[in-house]
């Protein structure tokens, strides 16, 4: 039964493993913003021909 | 006469083309603004913008004048905008109010193809905020907020422009908080599982110590703010809601320890880790729904970054900016159209209409005439004037008015039912316990202490004192979705009392547009763009408005107009004698109707004809329909509308053309009477009135373009949810009544067990969870059933 004590160090080293993980994702900024990524993400550099409203090759538009 | 419905949609800002389009590339606009911006697009090959959304373009019908941000040259008044700058790198950050979609976005992310110098810029939608790293060797700060505002997206630049509170640090608590709760939640179980005698030697004293570590930080880190709250209220001799929390988190942890240290059982660390986890996570989703807001911004935030100064003796064309908080009494300064006028000063030179709407009233112009005082707040419409500043910016009528204001509502802290519960409840609780303790010290010295923290703890008044808050907080985040924002969570049950509603009627329940008739018209185009002309003369709000519906941009002094106040004006212009005006004024017979409208004569003859509809909100009946509680009106405005305000109001509540002050005394003496009005007004004209209301609601149409003096703003075209939310705020208090009733019952049964010393630790223990659980689920559960019977969803 003894066992049960490395399984509970282990499982609270995964655990403060996610916890520094998450105060290093609050820490680095990513959850500043949720919302314009997922706008951003929807972005392609095309340029859109607008007469049909498709991406047109960049080379021949300009 | 031509109708704009068959015109087609503007390219760039969608907006039907009503007078004139112009036509480039088979697209068509409305404006040259708007095609201007296309052409920018156009030749830097950014035209996805326009596939992005449908609406994507900003309507340019505005020319920017070419002065608007010149004092952005002088270094010291840009400083404060840069976040850090160096030779060849610097870095800004912009509030942008007019982003709007996924095509802004994606434009504002790509400055660096229309500026060359602009290394990177990105946006924080959810902030309408858009930070921009650029080399200022290439590009100027003024040339950079001069493209952004050529496109459409001018930044608003103001020196208040609070930061924004860091909300990390309380999401580090969370994080830590939720790991100790689910870890103690896990070494809590066998516990209350059981376990056999020879493992419970072996296990529980690990686990149990495990639990003792685990809840160090979530006492000394995580649950700080509870603490340092509750000592800064006692320091005010004011018993606050952290107060109880303090009390009970403090009971838990000390009670906890003694179990723990002189064996006597596991501790409440599970109850106690999660209560601080939740209590976090209630806060956070406060702050989150504070986010998209900020009502604390202060009156300096509207006014602009710096103003033109010049000197008196030298006739020189140089003028500089100043900032306006080094503005001195004595310099001159020049305001251009549309500017406010930052300090109250005396008029020097220029035709001076001032539009007080933002300080005091309604949508009059006011004309001062020269040598006299011109009061800090308004705004002038025209031509340039020149004004010498008279008193410091900050001792001008406005800040004095704010500041009185402030001072109020600091002072003025209504007691409300969560208040009073939260503070009787802990002192009858503190007593109690107290009470214990002393019967039973002489008798027996373990028993007491026991008997003490298990009082406290049974009837932890932590979940008394969080439910209201966290079912508050709960009604305001379905609110918010319905366009009506709370500045806290207080407000509903202030709102809930609410007997009587006072409306007001300019940008209230009329928009901020009116509709214009065209009853006939035997005007030519080249006509109608002079007549334009004739109108950006006038300062007269239907003369504005007129102006703006012929499009009329440019402004040629060269005309001379005679005014009639409040009549109409005569002008004589390349030859044709112009008269326009009221109908009243030029042919002595009124509208029908008691419309407001406006009549043209050419030498003599009538050829034109509007009338002018204020635009009521189109849901007004909706509105009413079933109204219940008293309503009344006070406008500041003339009576020409009591007709049609009469089919909403009955005849004796309608009272027009009140000032400020006497809208302001009449909530004054609604509630001396004891009642409890509610003001529904527009932000800034009726600051006082809303104030003074029991509650104030503000009504607008660009929560961000908004103000101070109220407790709830409602986005415009919700105002029909108006008494859903009356209805919804009521229901939301009646169901953390039942909770605080349900609540206390069940905490009086089990303290007579607890008084006798009689509880055991594991029932306690158990007991706690089951009464928050119980009290949490009746507030969730109970405004979601209230939201879904109104339909807030």
């Amino acid at each position: 039964m003894k066992i049960i004590l490395l399984l509970i160090g282990c499982s609270l080293v995964l655990a403060i493993g996610f916890l520094i993980a998450f105060i290093w994702s609050v820490k680095s900024g990513q959850i500043d913003d949720t919302t314009t990524p997922a706008y951003r993400i929807l972005d392609d550099d095309a340029n859109i021909d607008l007469s049909t409203n498709r991406p047109v090759d960049d080379s021949t538009s300009h | 006469m031509k109708s704009t419905v068959d015109k087609a949609p503007c390219f760039h800002c969608g907006d039907s083309c009503k007078s004139g389009e112009i036509w480039l590339d088979d697209h068509v606009f409305c404006c040259e603004g708007c095609k201007t911006v296309y052409q920018i697009l156009q030749k830097n090959a950014l035209c996805q913008y326009y596939a992005l959304d449908d609406k994507a373009g900003l309507k340019m019908d505005k020319p920017l004048s070419p002065g608007k941000y010149a004092f952005l040259d002088n270094p010291e008044l840009s400083a404060p905008l840069f976040q850090f700058k160096k030779e060849s790198s610097a870095r800004v950050q912009f509030f942008i109010p007019e982003m709007h979609c996924a095509s802004c976005i994606w434009l504002l992310e790509r400055l660096y193809k229309l500026l060359p110098g602009v290394m990177e810029s990105r946006v924080n939608f959810d902030r309408k905020e858009v930070a921009i790293q650029f080399n200022p060797e290439e590009v100027t700060i003024r040339q950079l907020v001069e493209k952004l505002a050529a496109l459409g997206y001018e930044p608003s630049l103001n020196a208040s422009r609070e930061e924004k509170k860091d909300s990390k640090a309380l999401l580090y608590r969370l994080g830590v908080a939720g790991f100790c709760a689910g870890n103690i939640m896990l070494f809590s179980f066998p516990e209350y599982l059981g376990m056999d005698p020879q493992s419970k030697e072996a296990f529980g004293p690990v686990f149990q110590w495990l639990n003792v570590s685990l809840s160090l930080p979530v006492i000394f880190f995580a649950a700080q703010p509870f603490f340092v709250q509750a000592w800064k209220g006692l320091k005010y001799k004011n018993l606050n809601i952290d107060f109880p929390l303090a009390l009970g988190i403090s009971a838990l942890f000390i009670r906890s320890v003694f179990e723990v240290v002189f064996h006597w059982g596991p501790g409440f660390f599970d109850s106690l880790s999660a209560l601080v986890f939740f209590l976090l996570i209630g806060r956070w989703l406060q702050d989150r729904a504070y986010e998209s807001l900020s009502f604390d911004r202060d009156f300096r935030s509207y006014f602009p970054l710096a103003v033109e100064v010049f000197s008196e003796e030298t006739v020189s064309s140089e003028c500089r900016y100043v900032a306006i908080g080094e503005l001195k009494v004595n310099q001159c300064i020049r305001v251009r159209n549309q500017e406010l006028i930052p300090a109250d000063s005396l008029l020097l030179a220029g035709k001076a209409c001032i539009d007080y709407s933002f300080v005091n009233g309604e949508s009059e112009v006011e004309e001062i005439t020269q040598g006299n005082m011109i009061h800090a707040g308004g705004r002038q419409v025209g031509g340039a004037i020149e004004l010498r500043v008279a008193r410091p910016v900050s001792e001008s009528y406005l800040s004095a008015l704010w500041n009185q204001q402030a001072k109020m509502a600091g002072e003025e802290r209504v007691k409300t039912f969560s208040d009073w519960v939260g503070r009787y409840f802990t002192i009858a609780l503190v007593l109690i316990a107290m009470a214990t303790l002393f019967y039973w010290l002489p008798i027996d010295p373990y028993k007491a202490f026991h008997a003490f923290t298990a009082v406290l703890i049974v009837a932890c008044p932590c979940v008394l004192v969080v439910a209201a808050p966290f079912a508050f907080g709960n009604a305001m985040r379905w609110l918010a979705k319905k366009g009506i924002y709370l500045k806290n969570p207080d407000i509903v049950e202030k709102v809930a009392r609410i007997d009587e509603v006072v409306f007001d009627k300019t940008g209230t329940l009329t928009e901020g547009s009116a509709q214009i008739d065209v009853k006939f018209c035997e005007l030519d185009d080249e006509e109608m763009a002079r007549v334009g002309e004739l109108f950006s003369q006038s300062s007269h709000p239907i003369s504005r408005l007129m102006a703006r519906y012929f499009k009329a941009t440019k402004q040629r002094s060269s005309i001379v107009v005679k005014e009639f106040a409040g009549r109409g004006f005569e002008a004589n212009w390349q030859g044709i004698n112009w008269r326009i005006g009221s109908k009243k004024w030029l042919l002595g017979v009124s509208m029908d109707d008691g419309q407001s409208g406006v009549c043209i004569e050419r030498n003599g003859s009538l050829v034109a004809e509007y009338a002018i509809n204020w635009q009521f909100r189109s849901d007004l009946d909706q509105l009413f329909y079933g109204w219940e509680l008293p309503r009344s009106l006070y406008s500041g405005d003339h009576a020409s509308s009591r007709v049609v305000m009469e089919k909403w109001f009955d005849k004796e509540s309608i009272h027009f053309e009140c000032s400020p002050e006497m809208k302001l005394n009449a909530l004054k003496s609604k509630r001396e009477q004891g009642h409890f009005p509610m003001m529904v007004g527009d932000g800034l004209n009726d600051a006082g009135a809303l104030k003074e209301a029991w509650v104030g609601v503000a009504i607008t149409e660009n929560v961000h373009a908004f103000t101070p003096a109220c407790d709830v703003i409602m986005v415009g075209k919700s105002i029909h949810e108006l008494p859903k939310f009356l209805r919804f705020c009521k229901n939301t208090l009646r169901t953390v009544k039942f909770s605080f009733i349900f609540s206390l019952v069940y905490n009086l049964v089990w303290m007579t067990f607890a008084v006798r010393g009689e509880l055991q630790p594991i029932v306690a223990a158990l007991l706690m969870p089951i009464s928050s659980i119980t009290v949490f689920s009746i507030n969730t559960l109970g405004i979601r059933y209230f939201a879904r019977k109104e339909q807030i969803q």
